[in-house]
């Protein structure tokens, strides 16, 4: 099956939290869209929100410590919210990898990486909500 | 979208071939076309005297142990391409990489030596997006199989310049991205298990070199590592394996071998990486990595980035600032030594030396007491990280400059070094934190039998300062700096520096807008002047923007060059220029003495 390619997909690598090797978690190793990365600020705003306490790791595209895989899940929908995306789609950093290995253009590791990975869709996307206006 | 973001992503990029042969900044791609069609290529280059070719492994050989040097396809024929060069009046400077190449398929390796992928620090793939958005995923170089292949390359390469008679000059090429945190970062850094592996083989060697020590305190060393003795052999393990490779081109090309150059890959960092997977390219974020590569003295190659984005202010700055000025600076070391030659260089007022890799990451370096950013600000680019570069002092090109130097690293050749250099004439600055009791004691000693005059300033630390001639000696300590903000550091640093009058035009730029300084000295028509400098201003946003400015009463305005999309009035002390998106021009301006 093909999927056409939709640019307003949010892609959310995940992987073990190893920044410290006693916890067991999970990280956001990149989430981005077809702008880039994610800035810091929004993913520390979201987290704060979101997430008990500080971040324990944060820069562009990169942010953690999450117990479960849910609050990857929820940390990811809201912020496909709030830039209006219709879908994210969640990517463990071996699935990354493998889709990278067997890609050979752009559009094929995109596709390949809304395929593989746990999609989630945004029932709002589209509605032209405050944040998406100003942020796309 | 973000207004200084290139999306063309509704078109189909087509490549024209052109840009595949000749990727910018005068690179040939001999690969990428016939060789029947190299002299009409090399004839359309017009104006351009030296040509650099990177050395294609896997064109080379398919099976990393068979070479083809001309003897199957005619493409891989290097001496006909430097006779035909040659005949078009041009020399070539071959670029013999010495670790993965993101321009390249698989990073240049040979198809069956490309069995690991590479992976970063966060476990990714590594991988870059070439101009015509193929993913050029790279492998470790870590495979001791890679190794002994590529030894074996070289030295077949070196053996064919040999028999060929190739005079050409080889450099070799260490590929590199721009990083937000870490500055230069080499392609060759791997995370892999091959890697692992390697470092757990690098370990157990030490292990039993430190086994037949009689100092239990050396062999518990690395049974029980702490992180700053993990990362401190981390980083002696990648520099052996990278000076195997550096070593292995060096001597098996030693006939045609001239140096070691950094090249810095526009869009070929990781976080343009999840740009331009969807064709969203930043012009002001390469218009600001061409210039911070420089500062980092690596060669910017914008081989990456398509054709059609360098059109405009990029290529301008491309060929202003890189082309025709820092390339020509690090392969004809001599150019701008000679004083009849009126040739623009950059103009840097610091050499920055700082903290090698081998410190933690939060170890406090220049970027934490503020100094970089500063220097941005203030003296747009106008500086050359030296990173944890041997320090040497010309006291012929040198007397304006100001050395910045951390005693966290000092050691005892770099400290009689600096004093020798403050002895002749150097401005210097030292971080004194971390400073050695022992460098402590012959600082003040130093200062005692030289019956130095000290004197002392408080200001957030408590500043030392000598003279000696034309000599200055200001130490501080930077521990007393760390937790100023971002304002008061950059006040401070203002403070300090102005106390140096280096007489520089400060032009503090809108956000996306990029100043560069070029000099030369002045010919016979300028003797009144000392020098002629040349300010470049760039706007690679999608937005106007103004730029005005004082001019310092021993500036001159010679002339105005390039305008390009710009609109510029001058009085006799001010000038006001508009930029409309990708607006660019340069400025000439005389320095009286």
């Amino acid at each position: 099956m093909s999927i056409e390619r939709d640019s307003s997909i949010l892609v959310v690598i995940y992987g073990p939290y190893l920044s410290d090797a006693d916890i067991n978690g999970h990280e956001i190793i990149s989430i981005f869209n077809d702008k880039g990365l994610v800035d810091e600020s929004t993913l520390e705003d979201f987290y704060k929100e979101l997430m008990p306490g500080q971040p324990k790791i944060l820069e562009t595209g990169h942010i953690g410590y999450f117990a479960q895989m849910e609050d990857i899940q929820k940390f990811a929908f809201r912020i496909c919210q709030r830039f209006g995306s219709e879908s994210v789609s969640l990517v463990s950093v071996e699935d990354y990898n493998e889709a990278l290995v067997n890609s050979f253009k752009s559009d094929d590791l995109l596709t390949n990486l809304e395929n593989r990975g746990n999609r989630i869709e945004n029932p709002d996307a589209g509605k032209g909500g405050f944040f998406s206006k100003l942020f796309n | 979208m973000l207004a200084n973001e290139v999306n063309l992503s509704l078109t189909t990029p087509v490549l024209r071939d052109e840009d595949a042969v000749f990727p910018g900044e005068n690179w040939f791609f001999y690969w990428k076309t016939s060789a029947s069609l190299w002299k009409v290529k090399l004839e359309s280059l017009v104006g351009v005297n030296k040509i650099y070719v990177p050395i294609n492994w896997a064109f080379h050989s398919d099976t990393g142990d068979k070479y083809d040097f001309a003897s199957e396809r005619p493409e891989t024929d290097l001496k006909k391409l430097v006779d035909i060069a040659r005949e078009c009046a041009k020399e070539v400077i071959f670029l013999v990489p010495i670790g993965p190449c993101p321009f390249l398929t698989n990073g240049g390796l040979p198809a069956l030596l490309a069995r690991t992928p590479m992976l970063d620090e966060k476990g990714r793939v590594v991988a870059a997006v070439d101009q015509e958005g193929n993913l050029n995923k790279l492998y470790s170089f870590f495979d001791p199989r890679v190794y002994k292949a590529y030894d074996h390359f070289v030295k077949a390469l070196g053996e064919y310049f040999v028999t060929q008679g190739i005079a050409s000059d080889i450099w070799s090429m260490d590929c590199c991205q721009v990083t937000l945190d870490y500055g230069l970062v080499s392609y060759l850094k791997d995370h892999s298990h091959v890697y692992q592996q390697g470092f757990s083989r690098f370990l157990q060697n030490k292990r039993s070199e430190f086994d037949e020590s009689e100092d239990p305190e050396l062999q518990n060393s690395l049974d029980t590592l702490d992180a700053e003795t993990e990362h401190i052999l981390h980083h002696e393990f990648y520099t052996m394996i990278k000076s195997i490779y550096l070593m292995a081109s060096q001597e098996r090309m030693s006939g045609n071998w001239e140096g070691e150059v950094k090249v810095s890959f526009l869009g070929g960092g990781q976080e343009d990486f999840f740009k331009r997977i969807h064709q969203s390219d930043s012009l002001v974020q390469y218009g600001h990595d061409l210039l911070e590569g420089m500062s980092l003295n690596a060669i910017t190659s914008s081989s990456l980035i398509p054709g059609r984005l360098k059109k405009g202010v990029l290529g301008k700055m491309l060929d202003q600032l890189v082309t025709h000025s820092f390339v020509e600076k690090h392969f004809s070391k001599n150019s701008f030594e000679d004083e009849s030659v009126s040739q623009f260089a950059p103009k840097v007022y610091f050499e920055v030396y700082d903290l090698g890799p081998e410190f933690l990451p939060d170890t406090i370096g220049w970027a934490d007491l503020g100094l970089w950013d500063y220097l941005q600000k203030y003296y747009s680019w106008c500086y050359s990280d030296m990173g944890s570069n041997e320090f040497s002092f010309n006291e012929d090109s040198h007397m304006d400059r100001v050395f910045f130097f951390h005693g966290l690293n000092m050691d005892k050749g770099l400290f009689h070094n600096m004093l020798k250099a403050f002895m002749s004439g150097a401005k210097i600055i030292l971080n004194r934190a971390g400073l050695e009791r022992e460098f402590q004691k012959k600082l003040e000693a130093f200062f005692i039998e030289n019956e130095l005059d000290i004197e002392k300033v408080k200001l957030h630390t408590t500043l030392v300062n000598t003279r000696l001639g034309d000599g200055r000696l200001l130490v501080f300590n930077g521990d007393d700096l760390v937790d100023l903000d971002e304002k008061k550091a950059i006040e401070f640093w203002h403070r300090v520096i102005s106390t140096f009058d280096l007489g520089h035009l400060i032009v503090i730029p809108p956000e996306g807008v990029q100043i560069s300084w070029k000099v030369r000295s002045s010919n016979t028509q300028e003797l009144q002047f000392e020098e002629v400098r040349r300010m470049g201003i760039f706007n690679p946003s999608s937005y106007k923007k103004k730029v005005k400015f004082i001019i310092p009463s021993h500036f001159r305005l010679l002339k105005v060059v390039d305008e390009n999309k710009v609109s510029f009035q001058h009085g006799q002390k001010e000038i006001e220029c508009e930029l409309l998106p990708e607006g660019s021009l340069s400025l000439d301006f005389g320095v009286l003495v």
